[in-house]
């Protein structure tokens, strides 16, 4: 899985969201809003190129103290919606 | 309830990233662009405000403080005066340089876009201009009638 090209994090009102600055375009009413951590696991993806669960899953246990059954379930979820929403391919 | 970020953030950001050249979809408050634009129902689509003309509607930043969303009335190379479609007395004043965006179509609730640039829609604003003496009575009918059949729905 990678991220899809045009897509960037920034901060708009406070808030991180994804802008898919590629369509020129953005729509306040449709902000797709990260907290920090998965705004942390866009960026780790990011650098990552070619990521899928288990990579993330493994530099979110080297950088954070958390289970790793409980990480694997958040980036699953995480992943899941990130595709629905299209903004990884 | 207070909301978390203030209207002045969200349309001060807004402007940044028009600047950089971005397309904008933002909803609209308040009923001061009415009957065009109707607040808390209709989305504008803010874009880099170009040469400005009597009867565009633009994003303007008033003496640094306030954001308002309104027609433009008269353009000169050191002034811009605007005033609300929807209000019936009141314009502001700003600097050609303090239009910050210019909407030339709007997104209604169901998603469906409609120009303010063309010519029937230039022609109409032409009408309601001129009709500012009675414009009041015209919103109130306007605000009893149809305004509230949306509100309803």
């Amino acid at each position: 899985m990678k991220r899809k090209e045009g897509f960037v994090l920034r901060t708009v009102c406070g808030e991180k969201v994804i802008v898919g600055e590629g369509l020129g375009a953005i729509d306040f009413g449709k902000l797709i809003s990260l907290n920090d951590t998965a705004a942390w696991i866009w960026d780790k993806a990011g650098e990552q190129g070619e990521f899928d669960v288990d990579s993330l899953v493994a530099s979110l246990c080297e950088n954070y103290e958390v289970e790793a059954a409980l990480a694997k379930a958040d980036v699953e979820a995480l992943l899941k919606q990130w595709k629905e929403l299209g903004i990884v391919e | 309830m207070k909301p978390a970020i203030s209207d002045e953030r969200i349309l001060g950001d807004a402007a940044a990233l028009v600047n950089e050249g971005m397309a904008v979809t933002l909803l609209v408050k308040g009923r001061s662009m009415l009957p065009f634009i109707l607040g808390g129902h209709d989305s504008v689509i803010l874009t880099r405000p170009g040469e400005i003309r009597v009867g565009d509607v633009v994003l303007a930043h008033i003496d640094g403080r306030r954001y308002v969303l309104h027609r433009v009335m008269e353009v000169s190379p050191e002034r811009i005066v605007l005033m609300g479609d929807g209000n019936i007395r009141g314009q502001e004043v700003c600097r050609p340089e303090d239009v910050l965006a210019r909407t030339d179509e709007i997104v209604g609730e169901d998603g469906r876009h409609r120009r303010l640039d063309t010519p029937r829609q230039q022609r109409m604003a032409r009408i309601w201009r001129s009709l500012l003496p009675v414009r009041r009575w015209i919103l109130a009918v306007y605000k009893r009638t149809v305004i509230r059949n949306i509100d309803i729905q």
